[in-house]
């Protein structure tokens, strides 16, 4: 039982940061139709500068400032230099599989394969209640972090002016174009949005993982593209949802069978939500009440 | 307003004072060897209402593309107020809205978030710089001298202005459910009021009775009139035929992309050749029909 607590406990924390990085996923999707296949390299590339800036200044807030913000730009330089140049869903998978090459190469040519060490800003030894431990401070910070997050884009989309364009050129750009919304502009910013989401997602996983190397997102985008199209592709709830089902059920699964088994467990549920409920888990509800 | 001789209007910008309105000149679109307009002019005055009619695929829905921009001329010009209209996203600010005939309603938002996209307002999202000198208001003497655009590109004005304008429609009562819960006939009040929270000098209707019941096509002619005793010019792309001649101050009728006759609705519906090609003989077979 002790070890039950403590391997959803981590679960959980694990959940928000997988469902953060799929959530930057369903940005991407609602707003151009893609997948954004890319994101794991480019979510690497952030976390490159977010480190250096964070040994540089000597704070790892800092640090996950200048990420965020080099996410942002990144995904401006990606939809404008080449995502918009792609006409079909096919042609916008294979250029984002080529940018992983090319992003993932270059690091390997700048920086190397060796593992950089991240600490967390703060403890992560968990608290142990009662002599059953539970969950560090630091998975306290992820999942206040990635909820807050989640919260705040939550009122941005809801509850501004840009937020209804965007959501209403996701829904209809050619009705939207008429209506005097700049479309391409608000892809632009799904883009700049989404990208610094997941800048943020690949630094809270870095101190739970063994270091930063190019590949150090690698399992997280898989993760996170299961959570995306477990919760439906087009649902940030679903996305947030899903996120915390497959955190846990990976916890448990490495917990109780060994971590060779995890990747298993996340293509057999991939491929059972695929078979039953291909619009994903909440698509559906929302398609209802929408 | 006769459109027999093209050459008669041809104002060019600089002879002669611009016509307030929509004035469309030689308007030619031709999909590859394919001509879907040809020659076509049209006027519509501030306050006027203009019904293009015509049979399936005789070009009205491409004429509206061309005002719209969403279809490049091959000749012609489409002036509003004598200048030129520019692409779509800039339509709004030069008081051009319009409607669609599949509604094109925002299918995962509110009743009231689909209308409040329609404010335009200075916000990154839309195209800046409201060139609208006079801002039409639905009802007469809401006509403000200029509209603030700094307080339309709030949200909260944008909402507002949306609920007045669900509640003018009859619909306030609808406001925070999702559009798709409503049915048809709402939700194209909805589409409607969309177009018109914009306020705008120039409303564009594609096929606005379609699918609509008598009364809710009743209520629909009255809601054309008011925008155009405001002084809104109004064209409107029409099957139904009786509230295309109710409604109408004017009515032009294409057929194979041409316009074949233009006038008061009365006049139009005695015309010989309107009858021929549209109104009397809508099951005569059109490949051998001489004209």
């Amino acid at each position: 039982m002790d070890r039950f607590l403590f391997l959803v406990g981590t679960g959980v924390a694990r959940g928000t940061v997988t469902a953060l990085f799929a959530l930057s996923l369903v940005l991407i999707w609602r707003a151009a139709r893609i997948v954004n296949f890319a994101a794991g390299a480019m979510a690497v590339v952030t976390a490159y500068v977010a480190v250096g800036v964070a040994h540089a200044t000597g704070g790892w807030w800092w640090g996950a400032l200048a990420g965020v913000v080099a996410g942002g730009l990144l995904g401006w330089l990606v939809e404008r230099g080449v995502m918009r140049f792609a006409t079909t869903p096919l042609g916008g998978v294979i250029l984002a599989i080529g940018l992983v090459m090319v992003l993932q190469s270059a690091l390997g040519i700048l920086v190397g394969p060796q593992y950089v060490p991240v600490a967390p800003p703060v403890s992560d030894r968990p608290w142990t209640v009662a002599g059953v431990p539970l969950g560090s401070p630091y998975d306290v910070l992820t999942v206040a972090v990635a909820l807050g997050l989640m919260l705040g884009l939550r009122l941005l989309f809801t509850r501004t002016t840009l937020g209804l364009q965007l959501r209403a050129s996701a829904f209809a750009p050619e009705v939207s174009r008429l209506l005097g919304v700049r479309v391409a502009r608000m892809r632009t910013v799904a883009w700049v949005l989404a990208s610094a989401v997941a800048a943020l997602a690949a630094l809270l996983l870095l101190p739970t993982e063994l270091g930063l190397n190019p590949h150090a997102t690698d399992v997280l985008f898989v993760l996170a593209f299961t959570v995306a199209v477990v919760g439906g592709l087009d649902s940030p709830g679903g996305a947030l949802v899903a996120g915390l089902g497959v955190g846990v059920l990976m916890s448990l699964v490495t917990g109780y069978l060994g971590a060779s088994a995890t990747p298993i467990a996340v293509l057999a549920l991939l491929v059972v939500v695929l078979l039953v409920r291909p619009q994903g888990l909440v698509a559906g509800v929302e398609a209802r009440r929408a | 307003m006769s459109p027999a001789s093209p050459a008669a209007h041809a104002p060019g910008p600089r002879t002669g004072q611009p016509a307030a309105g929509l004035a469309v000149r030689g308007l030619t679109v031709r999909f590859g060897g394919l001509t879907a307009v040809e020659d076509v002019d049209l006027d519509v005055a501030p306050g006027q209402v203009v019904a293009l009619i015509g049979p399936n695929g005789a070009g009205k829905t491409t004429v509206f593309n061309a005002v719209c921009g969403l279809v490049r001329p091959t000749a012609g010009t489409v002036t509003l107020d004598g200048r030129p209209l520019g692409p779509t996203a800039g339509l709004v600010h030069r008081g051009v809205a319009r409607t669609l005939q599949g509604l094109g309603t925002f299918p995962g938002l509110t009743v009231l978030e689909n209308v409040a996209v329609g404010v335009p307002g200075r916000v990154p999202g839309h195209a800046t710089g409201r060139t609208t000198g006079h801002v039409t208001g639905r009802k007469a003497g809401r006509t403000t001298g200029r509209s603030t655009g700094q307080e339309t590109g709030r949200r909260d004005d944008a909402h507002e202005r949306a609920w007045a304008q669900l509640v003018a429609l009859g619909l306030g009562g609808r406001a925070d459910q999702p559009v798709t819960s409503l049915p048809y006939a709402e939700r194209a009040t909805v589409a409607l009021a969309r177009a018109l929270v914009a306020r705008p000098r120039l409303l564009l209707l594609d096929e606005p009775a379609g699918g609509l019941g008598h009364d809710d096509i009743a209520a629909l002619g009255r809601v054309v009139r008011d925008v155009a005793a405001a002084g809104t010019g109004v064209l409107l792309v029409e099957h139904h035929v009786d509230f295309v001649m109710g409604v109408s101050d004017h009515v032009v009728v294409l057929d194979f992309g041409r316009v074949i006759a233009a006038g008061p609705p009365e006049q139009v519906r005695r015309d010989p050749h309107v009858e021929e090609a549209y109104l009397g003989l809508p099951a005569t077979p059109r490949d051998g029909t001489p004209r």
